[in-house]
C-alpha cells in the first residue's frame, strides 16, 4: 500500500472510533448541563443518565476552567418514577451536601441501580436531580440542574405524557 | 485502489455503526422517545416465539374487552430482596401494599385516579392522585402534568421479553385450581455487574422474569423477578401481585384526596 493509501487507512479508522463513540454516546447516555461562573472561572454543572438493560446509573458532574475553593453538590437525588400509579422510589437521597476543596473538578456516580420493572404498563422515568455548589471566598453560584430518562418497558405505550 | 481504500473505509464505518446500533438495541428502551408520538412510531418488531406473543395478545385483548366506564380497583403487593444499603445515601426498596382506584370514562381514558401505598406496617407511605391533566405525590409533595392515558389491563412490562430469545409461555393450573398463563423470559448482562442494589454480594450476570396471568379473564395475576450472581446465588429482587375488581367506588376518604390536591394546588 502506498503512502497515500496509508493516510487513507488511517483517516478511516479514525472516523470510524469517533463514529462508534458518538453512536454509544447517543444511545446510552443523557445529560442535562447549564453553564455559568463564579468570580473568574467558567464553571458548568451537569447530571447525567446512563442506562443499561437491567439498571442504570446517575452522575453528579461540576466543572470549571480554574481551581476554586469548593466544588461539589448541595443536594442530590436519584429516583425512579411510575406514571401509571404516580409512585416514586426514591433510590438516593444525599444527607448532606459533599465539596472538593481546592480544585477544579468534582463528580460522584450511584453506581448500578436496578430498573424497578413493577410499573403498571408503558415506561418509566429516571430522575436525576439537585444543586450544585461553586465557591470562591467572595462568590457562590448554585445553580440547579434535573436530569430526566424514559425507560420504555412495553411496545405498547399507554400514552401516558411524561414530564 | 484509492477509491477501494474510501469504499472500503465507508462500508467498515456503516458496518460498525450497524453493529454498534444492535449491540445496543436490547435496550431499545434507552432511546428517549417524543411521548407525544403516536403508537405507531414505538411498536418494535418481535424478534421471538411468535406463539407466546400471540398469547399475550389473546389474554390481552380477553381483559381489554372486560374493560368498560366506571371505577376499577385495583389492590397489589410487592416485595423486595436487596442487600441493606452499604454506602450514605442509598435508599433501600421497600415492601408496599396499594389500593388503586381508576376512573374510566366511556372513551376508555382514565379520567382521575388515587393511588395509596402503605408500608407493611400499614402506614400511608405515598398517595398519588390524578385529576384535571395533573398528578400530585404526596411523598415528594410535586405537582406534574399528565395527558389523560388509555386504560390498558396491566402487563408490568412483559412485552419487554419479546425481545429475549428464550422468551415462551406455558398453560398451567395453579394448586387452588386456576389455569393461568406463564410467560418467561431471560436477559443476560452484557457483563457482570456490581449493584447497588446489592452491595454485598456478588456481581450479576443475569436476570430472569416470569409473569403469570388468569387465562379464563385475562388479567395479570403476578411477576417475580430473579437475578443470578456470579456465584450462582440467586435472589428474587421483586415478587407483585395484583387483583382486579369492578364498580368498586373509592370510599370518601379515598374521595377526599381529589379535594386535598385541588388544595395544594392553590398553595402552590
Amino acid at each position: 500500500m502506498n503512502k497515500s493509501g496509508k493516510r487513507h487507512l488511517v483517516l478511516i479508522a479514525s472516523v470510524v472510533a469517533i463514529a462508534s463513540l458518538l453512536l454509544t454516546t447517543i444511545v446510552r447516555a443523557g445529560t442535562s448541563s447549564t453553564n455559568g461562573g463564579v468570580g473568574d472561572a467558567r464553571c458548568t454543572a451537569s447530571k447525567t443518565i446512563t442506562q443499561g438493560s437491567k439498571s442504570w446509573d446517575a452522575y453528579v458532574k461540576s466543572n470549571c476552567d480554574l481551581i476554586i475553593g469548593q466544588i461539589g453538590y448541595t443536594s442530590w437525588t436519584v429516583r425512579q418514577y411510575c406514571p401509571a400509579t404516580d409512585k416514586y422510589y426514591v433510590r438516593f437521597q444525599a444527607p448532606n451536601g459533599v465539596v472538593s476543596p481546592n480544585t477544579n473538578y468534582f463528580q460522584r456516580a450511584t453506581g448500578c441501580t436496578e430498573y424497578v420493572t413493577n410499573c403498571r404498563n408503558g415506561f418509566i422515568r429516571l430522575q436525576n436531580m439537585g444543586q450544585h455548589e461553586f465557591k470562591t471566598i467572595l462568590n457562590t453560584w448554585r445553580p440547579i440542574v434535573n436530569h430526566g430518562e424514559t425507560f420504555f418497558v412495553t411496545t405498547h405505550p399507554s400514552g401516558l405524557a411524561g414530564e | 485502489m484509492k477509491k477501494w481504500v474510501v469504499f472500503l473505509g465507508l462500508a467498515f464505518v456503516l458496518l460498525t455503526g450497524f453493529v454498534v446500533a444492535i449491540n445496543h438495541a436490547d435496550a431499545a428502551s434507552l432511546i428517549p422517545l417524543d411521548l407525544s408520538k403516536p403508537e405507531s412510531s414505538q411498536v418494535e418488531k418481535p424478534t421471538a416465539s411468535p406463539s407466546a406473543e400471540q398469547d399475550f395478545q389473546e389474554l390481552k385483548n380477553k381483559a381489554q374487552a372486560r374493560i368498560g366506564e366506571g371505577w376499577l380497583y385495583m389492590r397489589s403487593f410487592e416485595k423486595f430482596d436487596v442487600d441493606p444499603p452499604q454506602e450514605e445515601g442509598v435508599i433501600p426498596l421497600v415492601d408496599t401494599t396499594g389500593d388503586l382506584w381508576y376512573y374510566v370514562n366511556a372513551s376508555g381514558y382514565v379520567e382521575r385516579f388515587v393511588t395509596i401505598f402503605r408500608t407493611m406496617d400499614g402506614k400511608i407511605q405515598q398517595v398519588g392522585v390524578y385529576s384535571d391533566g395533573t398528578a400530585w405525590n404526596t411523598m415528594v409533595d410535586e405537582i406534574v402534568e399528565m395527558a389523560p392515558f388509555r386504560f390498558e389491563p396491566s402487563d408490568y412490562g412483559l412485552p419487554y421479553g419479546f425481545r429475549s430469545p428464550d422468551f415462551k409461555s406455558q398453560k398451567t393450573v395453579l394448586e387452588n385450581g386456576l389455569e393461568v398463563v406463564r410467560f418467561t423470559f431471560t436477559k443476560q448482562a452484557e457483563k457482570p455487574y456490581k449493584s447497588l442494589d446489592y452491595q454485598a454480594s456478588a456481581p450479576i450476570v443475569s436476570h430472569e422474569s416470569s409473569y403469570v396471568f388468569d387465562a379464563v379473564s385475562g388479567f395479570f395475576i403476578s411477576k417475580t423477578d430473579i437475578v443470578t450472581m456470579e456465584d450462582g446465588t440467586q435472589r428474587v429482587f421483586t415478587y407483585l401481585e395484583e387483583e382486579i375488581k369492578f364498580d368498586v367506588k373509592p370510599p370518601s376518604d379515598v374521595l377526599a384526596y381529589f379535594e386535598l390536591k385541588k388544595q395544594r394546588e392553590e398553595q402552590k
